[in-house]
This record gives structure tokens, sequence and C-alpha cells, in this order.
């Protein structure tokens, strides 16, 4: 779905982009299950992009946990002060 | 519907205002033409993004202990639950999908879909129920 969208070379909505977000983050980092042998990184690259379309909805203090995702995903990048 | 949105503080987090939010939206559905796929989407994706973003922060994950009162978090589920009860099958939504895409270039129908879907992966608990499914670029009939 969010090819689609970007195949036309827009940005997804940030409803789409938080729909995508939440569901990578359930997948990849919520459920924790271990890979022995499997590579199982964490795209935290995804999360800050996709957490910054979706804080585009300027909905305030309703925003708590996406925030909280951008931050967290910029300090796995290393990005201390931006995650601040 | 925007300026109940608008409504909100910028500051502080409130479980209620998602609700009473979710809860207008609930009825305005019962109120829409159900051939206007463009509108149920857009109200629908909006109410269950909402809930489900608020249901998150007073979690600490799908499993943890609550935050907040677990009254808060039956009230949030229970008009979840009215409003997933107000879709169709997933297979009836990824065609509006489809279809709101194609001729309006509306994105609320994918939201709503990704929605569903992100629900049922949880209830399953199989990693691959959440991996890409990518909808075929025309609708069966």
């Amino acid at each position: 779905m969010m090819d689609l969208v970007q195949k036309t070379g827009t940005d997804a909505s940030p409803a789409l982009a938080e729909a995508s977000l939440h569901i990578y983050y359930a997948w990849r980092v919520l459920r924790r299950i271990p890979t022995k042998n499997m590579a199982n990184q964490i795209d935290w690259e995804r999360i800050r992009t996709l957490s910054g379309l979706a804080l585009r909805s300027r909905r305030g203090g309703q925003d708590s946990y996406n925030k909280y995702l951008q931050a967290l995903a910029l300090s796995h990048l290393g990005r201390w002060t931006d995650a601040e | 519907m925007e300026n109940l949105s608008r409504a909100r503080s910028t500051q502080f987090f409130n479980t209620f205002s998602a609700h009473v939010h979710a809860n207008a939206i609930l009825k305005l559905l019962g109120f829409l033409d159900q051939g206007n796929l463009v509108d149920i989407a857009t109200f629908s994706a909006r109410a269950l993004a909402d809930v489900d973003t608020t249901l998150r922060t007073v979690r600490y994950d799908a499993a943890g202990p609550a935050i907040r009162g677990e009254e808060d978090i039956d009230m949030l589920r229970s008009v979840r639950s009215k409003l997933l009860l107000k879709l169709k099958p997933i297979v009836d939504l990824k065609q509006d999908a489809l279809t709101q895409w194609e001729s309006f270039k509306s994105e609320s129908g994918f939201v709503v879909v990704a929605r569903k879907l992100l629900e049922e992966a949880q209830l399953s608990g199989k990693g691959s129920d959440y991996a890409t499914k990518k909808p075929s670029s025309t609708p069966k009939k």
C-alpha cells in the first residue's frame, strides 16, 4: 500500500505512515521473538521516517506514542541530542 | 468533527477525548450512505487511528501492565470493537481501498485495511501475518 502511494512521487499521509509504523513496531520490536540463526535487526531509520511522517498529523498531546517512537529511533541511531 | 479534533489539548494526553471523538464518529457512520466509501473510510481510519494510538500510549506493551486504570482501557476497547464491527470483511475492504485510491487518490481505505490486518496479525501471533501482502493493482470482481 505504501509502495502504491510512493510510486506517485508523494509521501504517504500521516495516517497511513502511522498505521505502517504501528505494524512494523508491533512486528519487529514488540514481539521480541528470538531468532537463533537469522538476523533480526530492527530498521530504526524506517521507524524514524515513519514516525516523522505520522507526527505531521499534529494531534498535539495525543501524539505522545509517536513522539516516543521517534525519540526511541533517534537514540538507537545515535542521535541523542535530537532524541531529547 | 474537525473542531472536535482541534479542541484537544496540545499539552497533555487525555483518554476521554479519544473516546468522545471515536463515539461521535461511530454515530456519524450510522447516518452515512453505505455507498459513500471515501467518507466511511476516512472517518473509520481517523477513529481507529485515534483509539489505537491512545491504547498504545496507556499500555507499556501488548501484554504488560497498564499504566492507567483498566476502566480507561475497557472503554477504549469497547468503542474499538464497535468500530471494527462496522467494517466489511477484509477482502471487501481491500477492494474498496484500491477503488478509492484509483478513483480519488484517497489513502483512507489503505489505513483501514492496515489497521484491520494489524488486529488480525496480533490475534494470530504469527510473524508471517505481519509481512507485506501486496494487493493486486486492479480489484477482482
